[in-house]
């Protein structure tokens, strides 16, 4: 089987203080220190136990970003993918979720995958569209909020986490599948995992390549804008209710209100 | 030459059979022997020729005057004169295997002082074997049990060598009764004349009956050994001149990283042969048991069964690093385990268990009290080291540690640019501002970053501003040494922080090696002045350690002082004015395993202690060498205690003992974790964990302020 992971290099969510540009109202994501979306490593942890019980599979790890993404598929390839592919082209700045999608899409489809994983949503922009928009351009069934998945003759079946469990979800291959955070271990790369990413496939692909004209994606096919950008409304201080024996009733109130109840 | 009084073997033909015999037994120990030394041939080659001469002279102190066993007295005594009974005895054996070719020994074949030492001997051996037998059936101290050879290998043993005894002296007995006194001997002197009236014939035919079951024994002896714990008799004196000479605190360089098949030990056999050949060094006294805190607290770790674990899985897998098919296979006498069908085990996960091997604080203990320089914690790290760089598998706290290692810097998730944070305001230049600063202070992680001990670090830079000390920090600029991560096994992250750091250091100039090659060339260093040795202080003994003794692995050599030996070298040279004896409590001091044991640092802390209190250190049960471990190093700082008591409860309980109202440390982990043991056991009122440097600074605080003021308070 062909699968197939997409990840995303981030500025480090750890340590780096998220900071917008006000002139592009954008992200600032250079001369921060960046990493594989921590979300992803444990995407592709999911997506190299499925290879793993499958045998005979290929799992490739492929993203969009600069050219330091490279980095961030490097680190996947040790852990244990067996090849990597990045899309990297100027005209690619300013890509929303559309073109990004596109793009992703654009690049799956030459490669007739069986299978692609995708986080539920990125540690950093956290729209959580682009699944969708990739399962959309390429026509394909997805299968959402994964916390464990198994191939079963040509079906992918996945236990999808809902509020009070899980419930069985299954589709024809081939499919889009996003996997609920937490519900993976990230891999720490080993020594051998970490040599051998030198020498693994790694191709680099431009818009051309892909056949996408610059129009489509990037700051000219972008639909999305963004309007303005504000700091959040600091949390206003809670209240706190001293029970001098009508407590109960005020909490029932206060969730009743809210329609908790 | 003088032939025996009575020939031993009746002739020719009992001599021939003898020498058939004799050269049968020889050839089965021989062959034993040599598939012991065969395995350790085809291990991993290390160079342990360095030191030659303090080598020679430890070896006769160690082996000759037996002062490794000795530090235990009862049963180091008893093994005193079994050891030298054992040589002697030989001596006694030559003279009578010589006999079967109607000779004997020169010089002290006939000699009545030789024969009554070798007799005063067999007593000896006789009183000791008593004190090993009550011990081994009696007392039974459970660190003598062994997995590897069972329970009856230790009295099979001594079962031999009293038969040895036994043997020797009917010899003796019946020689002189035989020989009229003409074979005299002291035990012979004793019992032969009882035995008079039995006839010169019978006497004669009695002697003959002991002298081969004597020499039967003897030989059985010989054959069973190799197989046996006895091994150590022939194993130690190699393994104590082998022992190593280079810094104890540096654990063996992985070399190679980036073109090594494999990246520590998951086979018997990856391990180098000095490491293989403690194991047959191990005397299987367990020792070592009786000072680990983690056998000490409940964990499923023995570091005797380390070693027997590794000794066990060679020869489990003795035929395939031999080659099959091999002689020693084809002539099961030659083989020294009978074994060999039954499934093999793998040694990381089998032999021993992976819990055992994160269970270590490689705190040294072990080391320091085994009698015959075993070495464990290099084992352990080895095998830790597979399981990290080759498995991917160790606890799941750890890979934040390390992700956060390699990406920040510090172990924790945050930014390395806020590690001078702590500083502010305190007026401490960064090395950038003040390149020429004398003293590096090195803060670490934790007295950067940890709550507690950025006051340690405060304090410290009180002391050096009260004693006029022109130094500096890193901040940013700093890293973790690398320290956690080759403890529990990342080798590989070691040597990166490791690179990055001594690129630091020797942009500011600290690099021994380079400053003395710059002065050779030219008398300046960069900036034109004469150079002089800088050093670097610090806080931490686990930066200490291994920027000291590791770093030059990489070729990063320093001068690297631990704060509270700079602290007394200030003391002592007038720098610093204490007011003497101004602390009353009761006080008492722990020493960290990378200060103490690891680098031989015991009187410094305690002279910087005792200036200042008025009551000196009251010292706990177990201190100085065997210091007791806080449970923080080896990495374990990092890990959850998931299994039986808590280490550093443990300690903590131990300074309760004593009574005293401070517990002294001058690790940032002791004090982390004693911080924690306190909280846990519910002394706070009682004990207070403070660090030497904290302890000094408040003293200097009381210098200079005057008392009155500090009366109206
Ligand atoms: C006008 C505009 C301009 C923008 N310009 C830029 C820009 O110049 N540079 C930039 O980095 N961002 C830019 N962004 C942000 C960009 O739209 C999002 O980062 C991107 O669409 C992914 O969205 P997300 O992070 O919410 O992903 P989600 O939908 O939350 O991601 C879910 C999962 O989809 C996959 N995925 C998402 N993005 C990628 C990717 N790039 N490669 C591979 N797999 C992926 C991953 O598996 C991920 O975990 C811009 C956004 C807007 C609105
Ligand atoms: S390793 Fe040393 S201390 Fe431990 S049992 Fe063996 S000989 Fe004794
Ligand atoms: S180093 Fe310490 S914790 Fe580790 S085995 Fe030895 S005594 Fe036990």
């Amino acid at each position: 089987m062909k699968i197939f992971v997409c990840v995303k290099q981030i500025p480090d969510p750890n340590t780096v203080e998220s900071k917008l540009d006000p002139a592009t109202k954008r992200l600032v994501r250079t001369g921060v220190s960046l990493v594989l979306d921590p979300g992803d490593e444990t995407t592709i942890a999911a997506a190299i136990k499925l290879r793993d019980s499958l045998g005979n599979s290929e799992l490739t790890a492929i993203s969009m970003g600069p050219a330091s993404a490279q980095e961030a598929l490097r680190r996947a390839l040790a852990m244990g993918v067996d090849r990597a592919i990045l899309i990297s082209d100027p005209a690619l700045a300013g890509s929303d979720v559309l073109g990004t999608a596109r793009t992703l899409a654009a690049a799956l489809k030459r490669e007739n995958p069986d299978l692609i994983f995708c986080s539920t949503e990125s540690t950093d922009g956290y729209t959580g569209m682009v699944p969708g928009a990739i399962a959309e351009f390429l026509g394909l069934p997805q299968l959402t909020f994964a916390r464990e998945i198994n191939v079963e003759g040509t079906k992918a079946v996945i236990k999808r986490v809902t509020q009070t469990g899980y419930e069985v979800v299954e589709s024809p291959l081939p499919a889009v599948v996003t996997i609920a955070s937490g519900s993976f271990e990230a891999i720490y790369p080993t020594m051998k995992g970490i040599m051998s990413a030198r020498k693994k496939p790694f191709s680099q692909l431009s818009l051309s390549d892909l056949g996408l004209d610059p129009s489509q994606v990037g700051e000219a096919g972008a639909r999305e804008q963004i309007l303005s950008i504000g700091k959040a409304e600091a949390r206003a201080a809670g209240q706190i209710i001293k029970d001098e024996g009508n407590a109960a009733e005020i909490i029932a109130d206060f969730l009743q209100r809210h329609q908790l109840l | 030459m003088a032939p025996p009084a009575i020939s031993p073997t009746g002739g020719w033909i009992g001599t021939t059979i003898f020498v058939v015999i004799f050269l049968a037994a020889l050839t089965v120990f021989g062959l034993r022997v040599g598939q012991l030394v065969t395995l350790l041939a085809k291990a991993r080659r290390e160079d342990r020729t360095d030191h030659l001469e303090e080598r020679i002279g430890d070896f006769l102190l160690v082996v000759l005057g037996q002062s490794g066993v000795l530090r235990d007295p009862i049963p180091g005594l008893a093994h005193f004169f079994t050891f030298w009974g054992f040589i002697i005895i030989q001596f006694g054996l030559l003279n009578l295997i010589l006999g079967a070719f109607n000779g004997s020994l020169p010089l002290i074949g006939h000699d009545h002082t030789f024969a009554a030492l070798l007799d005063l001997f067999v007593l000896f051996v006789l009183v000791s074997l008593i004190v090993f037998a009550v011990r081994r059936g009696i007392v039974r101290p459970r660190q003598l049990s062994s997995r590897l050879h069972g329970p009856w290998d230790g009295f099979i043993i001594l079962g031999l060598i009293f038969l040895v005894l036994l043997t020797l002296a009917l010899v003796e007995t019946f020689g002189f009764a035989a020989s009229h006194g003409e074979e005299w001997s002291l035990l012979g002197s004793w019992f032969g004349p009882s035995f008079y009236g039995l006839g010169t014939a019978t006497n004669v035919a009695l002697y003959r009956v002991s002298w081969w079951a004597h020499i039967l024994t003897v030989l059985s002896f010989l054959v069973y050994l190799p197989g046996s714990k006895h091994l150590h008799l022939m194993a130690t004196p190699f393994n104590v001149f082998f022992r190593n000479y280079g810094p104890r605190g540096a654990l063996p360089l992985l070399e190679n990283l980036e073109e090594r098949e494999d990246y520590g030990v998951s086979k018997a056999e990856q391990f180098t042969w000095k490491q293989l050949l403690d194991g047959y060094a191990c005397t299987e006294c367990g020792r070592c048991n009786t000072v680990c805190p983690a056998t000490n607290t409940g964990k499923p770790l023995l570091p005797k069964e380390i070693i027997l674990g590794v000794k066990e899985s060679l020869l489990d897998r003795r035929h395939e690093i031999v080659g099959e098919p091999n002689l020693f296979q084809k002539l099961p006498l030659a083989d020294v385990r009978s074994n060999g069908h039954e499934e093999i085990q793998p040694l990381v996960g089998g032999v021993i268990s992976k819990e055992a091997l994160w269970a270590c604080t490689t705190c040294g203990a072990c080391m320091e009290i085994c009698p015959v320089s075993i070495e464990h914690v290099p084992k352990i790290v080895d095998m830790r080291r597979s399981l990290v760089m080759e498995e991917s598998d160790f606890p799941p706290e750890v890979t934040s540690l390390f992700n956060n290692i390699e990406r920040n810097g510090n172990p924790w998730e945050i930014s390395n640019d806020r590690r001078a944070e702590w500083a502010a305001g305190l007026g401490v230049p960064l090395m950038a501002e003040n390149p020429d600063a004398e003293v590096l202070y090195w803060v670490g992680c934790m007295g950067s970053f940890d709550q507690r001990n950025r006051k340690v670090a405060t304090a410290l830079v009180k002391i050096l501003k009260a004693a006029g000390v022109n130094f500096a920090i890193l901040g940013p600029e700093e890293s973790c040494t690398g320290d956690p991560a080759r403890r529990i096994g990342n080798e590989y992250l070691w040597q990166m922080m490791a690179q990055q750091n001594i690129e630091v250091l020797n942009s500011y100039g600290f690099n021994t090696a380079q400053t003395e090659t710059a002065t050779a060339q030219n008398g300046h260093d960069h900036n034109g002045q004469t150079s002089r040795a800088r050093t670097i202080i610090t806080a931490c003994p686990h930066c200490f350690n291994t920027i000291k003794n590791e770093y030059p692995q990489l070729g990063g050599h320093y001068e690297v002082i631990h704060h509270s030996v700079f602290i007394d070298r200030l003391i002592r040279e007038g720098r610093l004015q204490l007011p003497a004896g101004f602390d009353h409590r009761k006080l008492t001091y722990h020493d960290p395993c990378y200060v103490g044991r690891y680098n031989g640092v015991y009187d410094e802390p305690r002279r910087v202690l005792t200036v200042i209190n008025s009551n000196g250190v009251t010292e706990m049960r177990r201190n100085r060498n065997r210091s007791f471990c806080c449970g923080g190093g080896g990495g374990r700082a990092w890990m959850e205690e998931r299994i039986g008591k808590r280490v550093n409860q443990t300690r903590v309980n131990e300074a309760l003992e004593t009574e005293a109202e401070v517990l002294a440390a001058a690790c940032p982990f002791c004090i982390m974790m004693f911080e924690d043991g306190v909280k846990g056991v519910e002394a706070e009122e009682r004990l207070q964990v403070e660090d030497i440097a904290e302890i000094v600074a408040r003293a200097l605080e009381e210098a200079a302020t005057p008392s009155t003021a500090r009366a109206g308070q």
